[in-house]
């Protein structure tokens, strides 16, 4: 019996221990077999080359390559075990690592991440080269040489100093391991009229990409790769492939970007602008925190704010035509450049339209237009059906942060239950949400037409989760967005999904059966109200929950 | 003594788990913010800008790539992501 039990105490061991698949690894075009240790650890040899491949922190597969007895980072295009593929990176999301100092000190301290407590004998003989090698790129250089392809020129550029640190920020420095530094360089150029700023944040643990911008005649274009940083000596310190993946995108990026250029700019400024819209611009502080005013920094920041203030002006007196084109089954809307949009389509609406919304144009009509209001509630009705849905318990109106769409839709449906006509009042931009310093990038609330003392129509919205009381339109949109009369576009739904970009904001009125700001073609009456309900039934459950604790 | 001790750890361990909401959203915009060191989310679904980190970018961009929807959770009131699943 004793020898069975230990018979099987062995097997079990084995089992346990020896958890051994075969697998397969493409790496540069080439297949190689592996023998996979434990869960994203294989092991991968090949004669000549010897490699390891791990998961990183995002739990991707990337190899470690040695190269001309130098170790480096290789993207992984395919890995696949006995039941399948474990990872595919297609060629968008495929990055490009070229050889440099800090790859190779990447690649070491992956290696110590990965194999600190790992019992295999080429772990361990790597983990000993590896250790020479891990921690150098902590060091910030004050001192460096970039190269950005297409330019002949080597430019020399000098890291600005480090503020004194706040009493906080030594004590986050230290407790999350930080370095928080000033990782931004004036460079010199040759050409007197050209300015150029580096950012390059080696060694700091923040998601602040490296990037080269160039400032000449009133212009900036930024480069987010395709440079390499030398430090004197004979390999590159760093070096930044152009980048394949995107990151910053939406439906607009569909359409040929020239025709969100204005006139007034080339195609190289198109970049920069965006990142003008997407809060670079604003947040200056945000990458000039940690440098002190410095004589060298100071003037590249002042030319660089220059440059972004007459280029958001130029884009905001920009003239514009919103465009209408079909997505996915989808209508959108985009402000294009009006010089550009005329010769795109025919017009609807003050809106160039596609040929392929042409053919969904009974589409269009409904949901760009709504029926008449036939009866008028007077201003004391309205108030009143303003206190009926600031009763209705099951909404949620005291969470602010998100739902409008599902409150608005149930207000809506109840209050025509009510015999009351109603439709929706859109708003699109960027706007603080009340109480935090978070946004909305739309908002919606029911409007009703009512007939004031005066016999005039006057638009009114119901909207409890931000107002005390039934409000007119041009009240709830000075209440959203902070803007006057005047200072929003007023418009028909579909509206404009890149008017930040332009700094426009856009109201629009739609029937009570759009959903959301994106045409939803296919959403019946039914399925927009489940989620309705859903998304107040999750948001009153996570309510109640906080009101727990 | 044990049970006090017992309570006094569950009591803190409830405190200390923010409450979460769960929604299944698919990406419209994903924007580097500077200014908080974070992603800006934008969902088809929502009218708010949601916050990542940037261990949630591959989830993100698949959601986006592939117009499908990616189960989120995110903290209710800082609407920072938790978690990102596709």
């Amino acid at each position: 019996m004793k020898k069975i039990n230990a018979f099987l105490f062995i097997c079990c061991y084995l089992l346990l221990t020896k958890e051994v698949f075969s697998d397969t690894v493409e790496i540069d075009g080439k297949t190689y077999n592996c023998t996979l240790h434990s869960y994203k650890r294989l092991n991968c040899l090949d004669g000549k080359k010897t490699f390891i491949v791990t998961g990183a922190d995002s739990e991707e597969y990337v190899a470690i390559v040695k190269e001309n007895s130098a170790l480096q980072i290789r993207s992984v295009k395919k890995v696949s075990d006995a039941k399948g593929v474990l990872q595919y990176q297609n060629a968008e999301e495929d990055i490009a690592y070229e050889d440099s100092q800090y790859n190779r000190v990447a690649a070491a301290e992956l290696i110590e991440k990965s194999f600190k407590n790992y019992n295999d004998p080429l772990a361990k003989q790597w983990l000993k080269e590896a250790s020479a090698l891990a921690g150098k790129a902590k060091e910030l250089k004050n001192k460096v040489s970039i190269r950005l392809r297409g330019r002949s020129d080597e430019i020399n550029c000098n890291r600005g100093e480090t503020r004194p640190l706040k009493a906080n920020e030594i004590i986050m420095q230290d407790k999350y391991k930080v370095t928080l530094a000033c990782t931004m360089y004036s460079c010199n150029s040759k050409d007197p009229n050209e300015k150029i700023l580096l950012t390059l944040p080696l060694g700091i643990n923040a998601p602040i990409e490296p990037s080269v911008m160039i400032m000449k005649n009133g212009k900036a274009v930024r480069h987010n790769g395709n440079f390499k940083v030398y430090d004197g000596t004979s390999l590159a310190l760093a070096s930044f492939p152009g980048k394949k993946n995107k990151i910053n995108y939406d439906e607009a990026e569909e359409l040929d970007p020239k025709l969100f250029i204005p006139s007034k700019f080339d195609e190289n400024a198109y970049k920069y602008l965006s990142e003008l819209a997407g809060n670079n611009y604003q947040d200056e502080d945000g990458l000039l925190d940690m440098c002190s005013t410095d004589k060298k920094l100071a003037p590249l920041f002042a030319e660089q704010n220059k440059i972004a203030q007459a280029m958001q002006k130029q884009l905001a007196d920009t003239e514009l035509i919103e465009y209408l084109k079909v997505f996915n089954d989808k209508i959108y809307s985009f402000y294009i450049d009006k010089t550009k949009g005329n010769r795109l389509g025919c017009s609807y609406q003050n809106k160039i339209i596609d040929d392929n919304v042409l053919e969904q144009f009974d589409r269009l009509k409904e949901i760009s237009t709504y029926s008449k209001v036939s009866k008028h509630l007077r201003p004391e009705e309205v108030q009143e059906l303003f206190k009926k849905a600031k009763n209705m318990k099951d909404i949620p109106f005291e969470y602010v942060q998100d739902g409008c769409y599902a409150k608005a839709h149930i207000m809506a449906r109840r209050f025509e239950k009510m015999g009351i006509q109603v439709q929706k009042a859109w708003i699109k931009g960027k706007f603080p949400i009340p109480g935090s310093d978070l946004f909305w990038d739309y908002h919606v609330a029911p409007t009703i037409e009512v007939k004031e003392k005066n016999g005039k129509i006057v638009n009114y919205v119901i909207d409890p989760t931000i107002a005390q009381k039934a409000i007119t339109l041009d009240e709830w949109i000075t209440l959203v967005s902070k803007k006057k009369s005047g200072e929003y576009v007023k418009t028909t739904y579909p509206f404009p999904s890149n008017g930040h970009t332009f700094s426009r904001t856009s109201v629009a009125i739609s029937n009570s059966n759009v959903f959301g700001p994106y045409d939803i073609p296919d959403a019946s009456e039914e399925v927009k109200m489940k989620y309705s309900q859903d998304a107040l039934r999750k948001i009153s459950d996570y309510l109640a929950e906080e009101g727990k604790k | 003594m044990k049970n006090k001790w017992a309570i006094l750890i569950m009591f803190f361990s409830i405190n200390a788990t923010a409450a979460t909401l769960t929604f299944d959203l698919t990406v419209r915009k994903i924007n580097f913010n500077n200014e908080k060191k974070l992603y800006d989310i934008s969902f088809n679904e929502m009218a708010a800008v949601y916050l990542a980190d940037a261990k949630f970018l591959k989830c993100l961009q698949k959601s986006l790539d592939t117009k499908k929807a990616a189960k989120i959770t995110y903290l209710g009131r800082e609407l920072k992501l938790t978690e990102c699943s596709i």
